[in-house]
């Protein structure tokens, strides 16, 4: 599904990723694991298309994704470090203005918002949770639409344990319907996954 | 398992969360306007209520006022989204980018340029404009609002993540040509003459600028992105 292959980048002269390969198929995890500023999020961002100056070529569906960019957006989720979360709208105006939850029902937005434990938050605004509140919103998000492939940048950051077993069980849940995650964080996380040490 | 929305869903998606956002938080669209109304009223209180004086000099005012009212909100178009993630979700919808930022601006304008146009017409009467002149000043001012959201994206996304001062430096001298052409209008029409002229002008400008400002502002989000 998605191949990465002698990735490597560069920044100001320093290497920054050095020949990373790995193969993701359907219903499978990656996890990138690296130190601050290792090139975790570079790897996603490039992936993305946000930084074009990379070597190394990154494959979707067998394509080049530099020509297959339209087909591996439509298929793609992505939450990056910020959550895409606007803090003077509520929790229920977040997810139904965000691109996941756009045309979901009233009833799919709370099932997601039950999900991820935030019931009786909907009406709150987003400046008024903590920051594993907010992650636990931007979680329900994954619930919503379900894309092919999940890339998220540091999803356990600020989390409880409570917070990191629902990712785990939620990551389960989207595997066996054959959605594939590609997951970046500073150690090993509990998800059934392939380790890519950065 | 392809749950992605459409391009129409998009746009619906980028106005609404824009203008609802906008609207929780009120300032995005009075402090344009207060602001427009407290340069107007500035004027009579200066240069004394001499009607002569004052109506010969309106076009040039509310045309500045105007442009400078508008420059105000350049920092909520893509700054905003670019600081809490939306705007990343935006460049990956998959759709193409110029008019999803086509809707920005318009969402945008709707939020400072209408309220402006509106209330143009109070300055209209600060200033002792003549009721003749009030349909090619709305007309103009409508053309040249648009103008000046495109020129205020233009600039929020050649300053992305940086301060709106520098914005507004970039936007203004591009500006220039919709002030001389909408103050003309103004003076051609209180002068009786005719001004379609300058109005088809300011259309020409607005025809040929919306699409390519819409797609020189893409390029400047996707230069400035990493």
């Amino acid at each position: 599904m998605l191949s990465i292959e002698n990735f490597s980048f560069n920044r100001s002269g320093n290497v920054v990723i050095s020949d990373v390969s790995f193969e993701m198929e359907e219903g499978s995890n990656v996890e990138i694991i690296g130190s601050n500023g290792s090139g975790k999020t570079t790897l996603l961002r490039a992936i993305l298309g946000f930084i074009p100056e990379v070597k190394g070529n990154i494959l979707w569906e067998g394509n080049d994704i530099t020509m297959s960019r339209h087909s591996f957006f439509k298929s793609c989720f992505y939450q990056g470090h910020s959550l895409a979360l606007k803090s003077i709208l509520s929790v229920g105006e977040n997810l139904k203005y965000s691109s996941a939850g756009f045309n979901s029902t009233k009833k799919e937005i709370l099932e997601a918002v039950s999900r991820v434990g935030m019931e009786g938050f909907l009406d709150q605004s987003i400046s008024e949770l903590s920051v594993g509140q907010k992650k636990r919103v931007a979680i329900a998000k994954w619930l919503l639409k379900e894309k092919k492939i999940y890339l998220i940048d540091e999803p356990f950051t600020a989390l409880d344990d409570e917070g990191r077993k629902l990712i785990c069980s939620i990551v389960d849940e989207l595997n066996m319907k054959g959605i594939s995650f590609l997951i970046t964080g500073h150690r090993p996380s509990s998800i059934k996954s392939k380790e890519i040490y950065l | 398992m392809n749950n992605s929305i459409g391009l129409k869903d998009w746009l619906i998606l980028i106005i609404k969360k824009d203008l609802l956002f906008s609207f929780k938080r009120s300032t995005t669209y009075i402090t344009p306007v207060l602001f427009f109304l407290i340069v107007i009223t500035f004027f009579p209180l200066v240069l004394g209520p001499d009607k002569g004086l004052l109506s010969s000099v309106s076009a040039g005012v509310i045309w500045v006022a105007a442009l400078l009212s508008s420059l105000l909100a350049v920092e909520s178009i893509f700054n905003e989204d670019f600081n809490d993630g939306s705007l990343d979700q935006l460049l990956i919808s998959g759709e193409p980018t110029f008019l999803l930022v086509f809707a920005k601006v318009f969402s945008h304008w709707l939020v400072t340029g209408l309220p402006i146009l509106i209330v143009s017409l109070v300055g209209a009467g600060v200033l002792f404009l003549s009721v003749t002149v009030l349909f090619p000043l709305l007309v103009s001012l409508f053309l040249g609002s648009i103008m000046f959201s495109l020129l205020g994206a233009l600039g929020g996304a050649l300053s992305l993540g940086r301060g709106a001062i520098l914005s507004a430096i970039l936007v203004l001298p591009f500006s220039i040509p919709i002030l001389l052409l909408g103050s003309a209008t103004i003076n051609a029409a209180a002068n009786f003459q005719d001004y379609s002229g300058y109005l088809f002008f300011l259309g020409a400008i607005l025809a040929v600028g919306l699409p390519g400002i819409c797609l020189a502002i893409t390029e400047a989000l996707f230069l400035n992105y990493e």
